[in-house]
């Protein structure tokens, strides 16, 4: 089973992200959502309609982790034969087309037009790029992309990212799947944290990072702390956990406790302080820490 | 609006195929193909009778100079060919087998492609030898049948009585049968043309059938290796991706089909005037009267055996994942099909026996063997329409498994799915 009691709701005019290790059901749940597998109980609904209705075929843009093309088709062909399939007026399309090949310097100043050229002439970054204008071609008001990134150079990600946020913009709908957590903290307005097929968290970014906020606090001292401040540290009121390096401590709060409470009395109990800061966590910090490390190093180091 | 979308993957599958130019080599060999078929025997036919220079010696150690004869019918009359026998005497059997042994000389050197001897004794049992390096040439070998023969009949003709002339003639004389294909829808064409015919439309159904089917399990299987079908289906449910498909590869069958039969006709229309420019005697070959129930049926058979294959190529592309793992599995496919046609060889035989009406019954093999049988013989019409709405229901029910494996096989990736697993996705609604 790929994915248990999952449920979430992505609100009209935001970018979604769907994150988690691989194999956390990303793709699974994807999937479901365009229709191309049904799940065992429950339902979906896709711009208020059953995510099984033919009709929101052509309001929806896709664009698979795996992908691929009509290798021999000419680009161009491809594109067109793509966004007739989405009920593209045929009249419309060619400057669609070009204008996002343009976009995506597929055909530009020197002449240069890769329209013409076969698919399988194409670097897989660029196959990548016609594959993700073939899931926008039709202007849909959903765009789903999973793991839109993984094969794109700087550039590229670049105008994507720069792609979902106009997308955005337009008061368009994006959900993404991805494990680079760095994109999704850019990108994201709301998040979903997926982990062995189970839903770990939601929510806004902000209010995700405002739920863990306050948690952390980093303190340096200017010299060792004596064990007055010690003992302060290891109150099990105030501190749930920390991690002492000396000079420098990162204090993680208990339930209740407060760094503002934290920092007077260290200075009462006599440290002199250098340096306080109390830390938003990251999203891949708050993804580390509720999926656990040891199922996402294994990921990392593999694709994206 | 679906339609519209039918039409667009219909138009894909077709014109990414018909531009192809392995499309254009396809369709231009088939005509080639049948170009040659259509002259080759002829003009190979005419360069064997010229080239046929070689001498044959008769050896004649008959009293009455039966060899005489045999060699001026050879000749081809009084007057004929010298080069073709000579004549060689030998009056007792010291002279038989000197002879014999010059003449065996004289074939090892390739003087003398054989000789013919002929003893008193031999005319009287009938049977005479002959030897020689071209033994296997069946024609020459019945014109020297056919010559010892007449000149044996001439002998004894002469020898009870009739004057030499009258028996000559008499012993001459020819009879050809001509052959009429006789058929309740009447009479026309030649046994020997209606084979020939026969065994075109089953290889060239075979073909395209064969063809275009895997054709159809290949682009499953593209689509499948590309990952393209999942951004299709995005698009359009998985039926109308399948029937866009077959559809269109269909069509793709179909052109080839027709350009094959306008520019065969073509071909056979000027293949008589064409053969005698380079002076080559042709023979009439006439196709037997094609009605147009016939032509029908022919077509039919081609779209209903494709559909009936295409859905089980189909099916086949659908649980693989490599070209290897098709090569496999579509051999239960390929064996129906290619058992097929190697029935066509019994059925042309007896168009009328058992196995004939079973295999035009059956839906794997009545697409070709219903076309050959209607050309060879007549078929009781209820059997032509049980065969042809068997094959109907087949092809539906045909479709309809592919359909249902090609939904859920066609975005499964990794190993082969087991028997039962198939089972559970055709019963998945």
């Amino acid at each position: 089973m790929a994915v248990r009691d999952l449920s979430l709701t992505v609100p009209r005019g935001t970018v979604y992200g769907l994150l988690g290790p691989n194999g956390a059901g990303k793709t699974t749940t994807i999937r479901m959502l365009m229709n191309s597998i049904a799940p065992d109980s429950g339902t979906i609904a896709v711009l208020g309609m059953p995510s099984s209705s033919a009709s929101i075929n052509d309001r929806v843009g896709y664009l698979p982790e795996e992908r691929g093309l009509y290798r021999k088709m000419r680009v161009r062909d491809v594109l067109h034969f793509l966004g007739r399939l989405k009920s593209v007026p045929k009249s419309e399309l060619p400057a669609r087309i070009d204008k996002w090949l343009e976009r995506f310097q597929l055909r530009g100043r020197g002449g240069e037009d890769w329209g013409a050229a076969r698919v399988d002439e194409l670097s897989r970054g660029m196959q990548q790029k016609v594959q993700f204008i073939g899931a926008l071609l039709h202007e849909p008001e959903l765009v789903i992309l999973d793991e839109p990134f993984s094969g794109l150079d700087p550039v590229n990600a670049q105008a994507l990212k720069d792609t979902v946020l106009e997308i955005r913009q337009q008061g368009r709908t994006v959900v993404l799947s991805t494990h680079v957590m760095d994109n999704a903290e850019r990108m994201c307005d709301a998040v979903c944290i997926i982990a062995r097929g189970e839903k770990v968290l939601d929510g806004a970014v902000s209010a995700v990072r405002e739920a863990y906020a306050a948690r952390i606090v980093n303190l340096t001292f200017e010299s060792a702390p004596n064990d007055t401040v010690k003992n302060v540290l290891q109150d099990g009121s105030l501190v749930a956990r920390i991690n002492d390096m000396n000079r420098r401590v990162e204090v993680e709060l208990t339930d209740d406790g407060d760094a503002q409470a934290l920092l007077a009395r260290v200075i009462a109990a006599g440290a002199r302080v250098e340096r306080f800061e109390v830390v938003r966590p990251s999203l891949h910090r708050i993804f580390l820490e509720k999926v656990g490390a040891h199922d996402v190093e294994a990921d990392m180091s593999g694709h994206g | 609006m679906a339609e519209s979308k039918l039409d667009t993957i219909v138009k894909r599958e077709y014109l990414e195929r018909v531009k192809s130019k392995w499309f254009l080599i396809g369709t231009l060999l088939g005509p080639l193909f049948m170009g040659l078929m259509l002259f080759l025997p002829a003009i190979m036919g005419e360069r064997e009778r010229r080239s046929e220079s070689g001498t044959i010696r008769v050896v004649d150690a008959t009293p009455d100079s039966v060899g005489m004869l045999v060699v001026r019918s050879l000749r081809g009359g009084v007057a004929g060919d010298e080069s073709r026998a000579e004549w060689r005497m030998a009056g007792n059997s010291v002279d038989v087998r000197t002879a014999e042994n010059e003449a065996e000389r004289d074939v090892v050197q390739g003087s003398i492609v054989g000789y013919l001897l002929l003893d008193q004794q031999g005319l009287e049992s009938g049977r005479v030898r002959y030897s020689g390096r071209n033994t296997t040439a069946l024609v020459t070998m019945q014109q020297i049948e056919g010559a010892v023969t007449r000149a044996a009949l001439t002998r004894q003709l002469e020898a009870s009585g009739i004057e030499p002339e009258r028996s000559g003639a008499l012993a001459g004389m020819r009879m050809r049968v001509d052959t009429e294909r006789l058929s309740a829808s009447g009479r026309g064409g030649s046994g020997r043309v209606s084979v020939l015919f026969a065994i075109g439309v089953a290889v060239t159904l075979y073909l395209t059938i064969f063809m275009h089917g895997s054709n159809v399990m290949r682009g499953v299987l593209e689509e499948k290796q590309t990952r393209v079908a999942e951004v299709v289906l995005s698009s359009v449910p998985s039926d109308t991706l399948l029937f866009g498909k077959v559809l269109g590869i269909g069509a793709v069958g179909f052109t080839q089909l027709i350009v094959w039969t306008i520019v065969s006709t073509g071909i056979l229309a000027v293949r008589a005037p064409l053969l005698a420019l380079i002076n080559v005697r042709a023979q009439a070959f006439e196709l037997p009267e094609l009605s147009i129930a016939l032509a029908v049926i022919i077509v039919l058979s081609f779209v209903l055996g494709f559909l009936f294959y295409a859905a089980l190529f189909a099916g086949v592309g659908a649980i693989v994942n490599t070209e290897q793992d098709a090569q496999q599995a579509q051999l239960p496919v390929v064996l129906l099909l290619v058992m097929s046609l190697a029935m066509v060889q019994g059925i042309i035989t007896n168009p009328e026996g058992g196995l004939a009406t079973l295999m035009t019954l059956l839906p794997f093999s009545s697409p070709i063997i219903l076309p050959i049988r209607l050309s060879l013989t007549t078929v009781p019409q209820s059997e032509s329409m049980a065969s042809l709405a068997i094959l109907l229901v087949s092809s539906i029910a045909a479709t309809f498994v592919a359909s249902r494996l090609y939904r859920t096989g066609v975005l499964m990736y990794g190993k082969r799915p087991t028997l039962r697993e198939m089972w559970r996705w055709m019963r998945t609604k």
